[in-house]
């Protein structure tokens, strides 16, 4: 006996398919990060890209980017940038007589920030409302950013000379941190053909090698059933749970805000969507716990010592705590 | 050119200054020593001129003053009365109440903490900390062998504790035929699946076949089931269950018996593999 899903996923469905086929084009591997991508954007998230240099974080963004066919835009952070240099300044026009706003890079849908730990602290919150509110505001006008609206930024975790840590409340408007890790030595091998490959057949520009499979339109309408995915009481409590825990952790300094379970929560959802599913299990929120709250608690200075990591203390609580059944 | 003289002519000037400035000092210092063995020389003429005055054979020639001196005393009475006053009352009278045993307790305590802190080079004072110091040692050796966490001592307690059971249900305890029962005749379709489902796993575990945590998901234990006879019926009944508990689809009485059937056939295939 088989129960049917009570909203039909199968456009989602359809849509995931061809993405993953389309960047699986250039990037090997990486199942989990684009999985965690995917997830990002039917949850409406932005997503903090960490790694090595030379992992694909840019690449890969780029290339999620390109699968939907809405506007791009790259910002490359630098210690020098200001505020106006991202969000846009007022210029004086003098045929009108008036200040006239001309729009920075960060209007667009699909904003990919490099190296965002490169910009001073002033840049860094130049983005606060912009990632929240999806709003801009300048000399007292407002201005709403276009649907969809999503920031994918990338940080090096090694190089820290020169570099400003992001504050807390910046960490705290990304969906997720993915960190993308080396790839395996099979992988490696495939990666060299592949680029072996496309520098003999003269495609030397990978992106062009993508196309758009997906319409903001049709993004608008995959996010809709994503929101209408079921969650029973008692994974919104598995939920709550978590995050309280984090709260009382004698291992941690900084718990996980309240903006922490409602992201853990939506996300949940996108992922059972993605998996086909239109209803939430424990297994979800069990999978996205790291992602969505790594970046987003602080540990003790004694566990630090220890050489704890976040996702340890992550996987410390998600031990103790029963899962709903 | 122009700039290589403008250089010439700041270090010339400044060699200068510097010969200037050695030279101001040297002065100094010899006037200082002039001045010091001016002042000496003083005094040590002050000296030697006093040790010059005239002796007392010079003062025997003159007059001497021969009167009686009359030595007053004061009144008796007088001074009986001043006596009596309290301003002239310079001892310190003893309390004349009476100690309870709690003060006199803790005066002597006191007494003997004050004495341990009279001074370093006092042997009790040394003794007493050597004795505290290893005291200490044993007593933190002793909790951490125990296994308690010192890391909490200096920070402020949470005041918000955990207001739920982190403990899971015991499985074990569970009286799963009248349980399944109850919920059946009740019609409560979905809670028999769950006790199906969770009678499933206290089989698996009672085989030996998953290792039953709390923390631990369904799939968790569909990977650690190794049994290839057992593991599709498994994950078939996973599925069952989850769509109906978590994915809160509503059970009928047909679709139950058909649930119930694939776990019956479930517990079958278990008791024949093991």
């Amino acid at each position: 006996m088989e129960f049917e899903s009570r909203i039909d996923l199968s456009e989602l469905h359809e849509a995931v398919t061809n993405i993953r086929a389309e960047v699986g084009k250039i990037i090997i591997g990486q199942q989990n990060t684009i999985d965690l991508l995917l997830t990002a954007i039917f949850a409406d998230g932005h997503v903090l890209l960490e790694g090595v240099p030379g992992v694909a974080k840019t690449l890969t963004a780029k290339l999620l980017a390109k699968t939907i066919s809405t506007n791009f835009s790259r910002i490359q952070f630098t210690p020098d940038m200001m505020p106006s240099d991202v969000l846009g300044t007022a210029v004086y026009n003098p045929k009108t007589t008036e200040f006239d706003f001309k729009k920075g890079p960060i209007f667009s849908n699909i904003v990919l920030i490099d190296e965002i730990n490169r910009s001073p602290a002033k840049t860094q919150a130049a983005l606060f409302e912009v990632m929240e509110e999806r709003q801009i505001t300048n000399s007292g006008t407002t201005y709403q950013m276009s649907f969809p609206f999503l920031v994918m930024a990338t940080q090096n975790p090694i190089e820290q000379e020169g570099t400003y840590r992001l504050p807390e409340a910046q960490l705290d408007r990304f969906l997720f941190k993915i960190v993308i890790k080396y790839p395996t030595f099979e992988e490696e091998i495939k990666i060299l053909q592949g680029n072996h490959e496309r520098s003999v057949g003269q495609a030397n520009n990978p992106v062009a090698m993508v196309q758009s499979v997906m319409s903001a339109k049709q993004l608008q309408g995959l996010r809709e059933k994503v929101r209408l995915v079921l969650v029973e009481e008692k994974i919104l409590e598995y939920i709550a749970k978590i995050i309280h825990e984090t709260r009382n952790s004698k291992f941690l300094y900084l718990g996980a805000s309240p903006r922490a379970s409602v992201a853990l929560l939506n996300a949940s959802k996108a992922l059972a969507a993605i998996r086909g599913r239109d209803f939430v299990t424990p297994e979800d929120v069990q999978e996205l716990a790291k992602p969505v709250l790594c970046h987003r608690i602080i540990l003790t200075p004694e566990k630090e010592m220890e050489g704890s990591t976040a996702d340890d203390v992550i996987a410390q609580i998600l031990q103790k705590i029963e899962v709903p059944r | 050119m122009e700039n290589i003289n403008f250089r010439d002519d700041n270090f010339s000037q400044t060699r200068v200054r510097r010969k200037d400035n050695y030279n101001k000092r040297r002065s100094d210092y010899r006037l200082t020593l002039i001045k010091t063995i001016l002042l000496y020389g003083l005094i040590l003429f002050i000296t030697n001129s006093s040790s010059a005055l005239p002796s007392k054979e010079i003062y025997k020639n003159y007059a001497q003053d021969s009167s009686k001196i009359t030595v007053r005393k004061p009144l008796e009475s007088k001074m009986s009365v001043l006596r009596k006053l309290k301003d002239y009352q310079y001892t310190v009278q003893e309390s004349q109440v009476i100690d309870t045993w709690w003060k006199r307790l803790l005066r002597r305590f006191f007494n003997w903490f004050g004495s341990l802190f009279t001074g370093v080079g006092n042997p009790t004072f040394w003794k007493t900390a050597a004795y505290v110091f290893i005291a200490s040692v044993i007593v933190y050796v002793t909790l951490k062998l125990m296994g308690v966490d010192f890391s909490g001592l200096y920070r402020k307690k949470n005041s918000n504790e955990i207001p739920y059971e982190t403990l899971g249900e015991n499985i074990h305890a569970i009286d799963f035929a009248n349980a399944i029962t109850e919920a059946t005749t009740k019609k409560n379709y979905r809670l028999a699946v769950r006790l199906y489902y969770l009678k499933a796993l206290k089989e698996l575990t009672d085989h030996e076949m998953i290792d039953w945590k709390i923390n631990k998901t369904n799939r968790s234990y569909v990977y650690e089931l190794n049994s290839p006879t057992l593991r599709p019926d498994f994950e078939q009944i996973t599925l069952q269950f989850e769509y109906a508990w978590y994915g809160d689809f509503p059970v009928d009485e047909t679709q139950f018996i058909h649930i119930k059937n694939q776990f019956l056939t479930f517990s079958e295939g278990l008791s024949r593999v093991s």
